[in-house]
């Protein structure tokens, strides 16, 4: 378990907590196991700066961060903790640095000393796994933008991580693309736990628990189908709803027994009005 | 015609083992105020495409013609093809590279002579049409601003310099979903009041339902479909086939279609919500009602 506890956090190494806003203001919450977690705020609302956190690559000014129980400001613990974290960054130039594809995606497994076979087998494993395997010889700045993306998620598979942490990595896939990370990490919701930061609503319907972050705190937290019945007053997080909900809220106002439960999918919309009666 | 791409071709690091043909002889025409979206599946070649209409790439084959002037001309008539021109990278960091937001926002008006209150004006006017505090971020870093900030602050640099053309790369990539609504709305409004051409670069269909009239989609460099929005996303079958998956509003309305109800394909859930109440819960009362 990833667990956040009254964190705080702010930029600036020597600002006190008094001159500057806090960027995250008393952050408690956690990501289980196998767990499939939904971030979702507005821009500046603190998301990337609570990614970071979840392998210390920030540490908190107040309040701590612990992973499986070791605290991300003890150094001795911090290699251990990245072995267990796989981040993959909100802009992939941030992360691809090696020559070539292939390399890039070795990176991670190397720093944790396997054996060169294992190593192989992981990276064409995570290649083929994002669909960019034909491209393992490729100069990562040679290619399109939502190629970047599936290398930077293959580098951080090829690490087989217990918690994974995406920072917007569909945003610039092609809706195929999306589709198949979505379905990967629903693949993957049996081993891994999954901390998906995005603005695209849509995507928080899969998760087992939905979080919104606004101006630094946990603003609301539960089921998706819970989160979402508040309806239009979303719009105060700078979010709004899944298209499919507000369709069915919209309807539900003027035909109260049309659902039992809030339908969240296209499936479960239409079912509903053609067995409406 | 305002812009013209006539048989271009592209290839990546021609004659090389590592040549990639990005584009194989495109060709398009925009009007002026018109507002096209150009899709396709990732690696197709769009962000090639639109680099190409400012002339930061020159067609190899083929050639681009912007307002009656070839990009391969250079020199004075390229710069004023950038000016009228102006391209928004799909990611922001790509083009940065000032100290500070204002700078950042204020380096194209500047360069063309804006200077004093209207050059800050001009700043003031473009931070606020995609959201940003002027105050509070003027002076700070682009390189410290979370990745919708820099977004936005990528966007105003363009906008600052009045284009008569925006070419944007993904443009609603990493804005919130208000802020997505906020700036497809000030486009369009952009659109009406200067005339406004605009070329979108988009995954997103539900951006294109909501600010395009035209589509473009290119599949491994060639066009595939240019048409209307509406015949587009008429057609489920054939956005498919061109790596478009349908917004889950699509998915209902053709669900529904496919159940005999005669649902227009809609663009927003307020269209949608009307046609349903009107053709498939017509006649059907709520409980509510008849208790
Ligand atoms: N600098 C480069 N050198 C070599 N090949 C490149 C370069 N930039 C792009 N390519 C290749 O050219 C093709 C078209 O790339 P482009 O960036 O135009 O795609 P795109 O349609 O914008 O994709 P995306 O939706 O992922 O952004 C891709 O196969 C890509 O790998
Ligand atoms: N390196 C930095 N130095 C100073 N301030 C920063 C830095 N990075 C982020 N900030 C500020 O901290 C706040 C939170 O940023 P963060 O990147 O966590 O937001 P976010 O929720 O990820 O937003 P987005 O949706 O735009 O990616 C913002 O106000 C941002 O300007
Ligand atoms: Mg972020
Ligand atoms: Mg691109």
């Amino acid at each position: 378990m990833i667990s956040f506890e009254d964190v705080h956090f702010w930029y600036g190494e020597r600002e006190s907590e008094s001159k500057v806003t806090p960027v995250l203001q008393g952050i408690s919450c956690v990501l289980r196991e196998k767990e499939f977690v939904v971030l979702l705020g507005r821009n500046g609302s603190g998301k990337s700066t609570l990614a970071k956190h979840c392998n210390g690559l920030l540490l908190p000014k107040k309040g701590a961060v612990l992973v499986d129980g070791m605290d991300t400001r003890d150094t001795s613990v911090l290699w251990e903790i990245r072995k267990r974290v796989g981040l993959v960054f909100q802009n992939p130039d941030n992360q691809l640095v090696a020559t070539t594809v292939e390399e890039d995606v070795a990176f991670g497994p190397e720093n944790l000393g396997l054996p060169p076979a294992e190593i192989r087998k992981r990276v064409d494993e995570a290649l083929e796994k994002v669909g960019m395997i034909e491209y393992k010889k490729r100069e990562p700045h040679t290619l399109s933008g939502g190629q970047k993306q599936r290398v930077a998620v293959a580098g951080v598979l090829a690490m087989r991580p217990k918690y994974l942490v995406l920072d917007e990595a569909t945003a610039m896939l092609d809706p195929e693309g999306r589709a198949e990370l979505l379905q990967l990490l629903q693949e993957l919701r049996d081993e891994v736990g999954i901390l998906h930061i995005t603005h695209n609503v849509e995507e928080a319907l899969l998760a087992d628990r939905v979080l919104v972050i606004d101006g630094g705190r946990i603003v609301a937290e539960g089921h998706p189908r819970e989160v979402f019945l508040v309806g239009r007053a979303i719009e105060q997080w700078g979010l709004e709803l899944p298209q499919i909900v507000d369709v069915a809220l919209l309807l539900w106002k003027d035909y109260p027994d049309l659902f039992k439960v809030l339908p969240l999918s296209p499936h479960e919309l239409v079912d509903a009005l053609c067995s409406y009666s | 015609m305002f812009i013209l791409v006539e048989n271009v071709s592209f290839t990546y690091l021609p004659n090389t083992p590592f040549a990639v043909q990005a584009l194989c002889n495109v060709s398009f025409a925009v009007e002026r105020g018109e507002s096209v979206a150009i899709l396709g599946r990732t690696g197709c070649g769009k962000s090639t495409l639109v680099q190409h209409l400012n002339g930061l790439l020159i067609p190899q084959e083929g050639r681009v013609v912007v307002d009656g002037v070839d990009t391969r001309v250079r020199g004075a008539a390229l710069r004023e093809v950038r000016r009228k021109v102006g391209l928004v990278f799909q990611y922001p960091e790509d083009q940065m590279f000032e100290e500070s937001v204002f700078r950042e926002v204020a380096f194209a008006p500047r360069n063309m002579g804006v200077e004093g209150e209207e050059l800050e004006n001009r700043v003031r006017w473009a931070m606020t049409v995609v959201g940003l505090d002027y105050d509070a971020l003027k002076d700070k870093s682009p390189f410290e601003l979370s990745g919708g900030q820099m977004r936005r602050v990528a966007i105003a640099s363009i906008l600052s310099m009045k284009p008569e053309v925006l070419v944007l790369d993904e443009p609603t990539a990493g804005l919130d979903p208000q802020g997505r609504t906020m700036l497809l709305g000030k486009l369009w409004e952009l659109r009406k009041q200067w005339g406004l051409t605009i070329i979108l670069v988009s995954h997103n269909v539900e951006d294109v339902a909501r600010i395009a009239e035209r589509v473009v989609v290119l599949d491994k460099g060639k066009i595939v479909f240019d048409g209307s929005v509406r015949e587009f996303f008429a057609d489920e079958e054939r956005m498919r086939q061109c790596g478009i998956i349908p917004s889950p509003l699509l998915q209902a309305a053709f669900l529904l279609r496919r159940k005999g109800f005669a649902i227009h394909p809609p663009l927003a859930p307020f269209d949608f919500y009307l046609e349903i109440k009107e053709k498939v819960l017509a006649g059907k009362r709520p409980c509510s009602v008849e208790m």
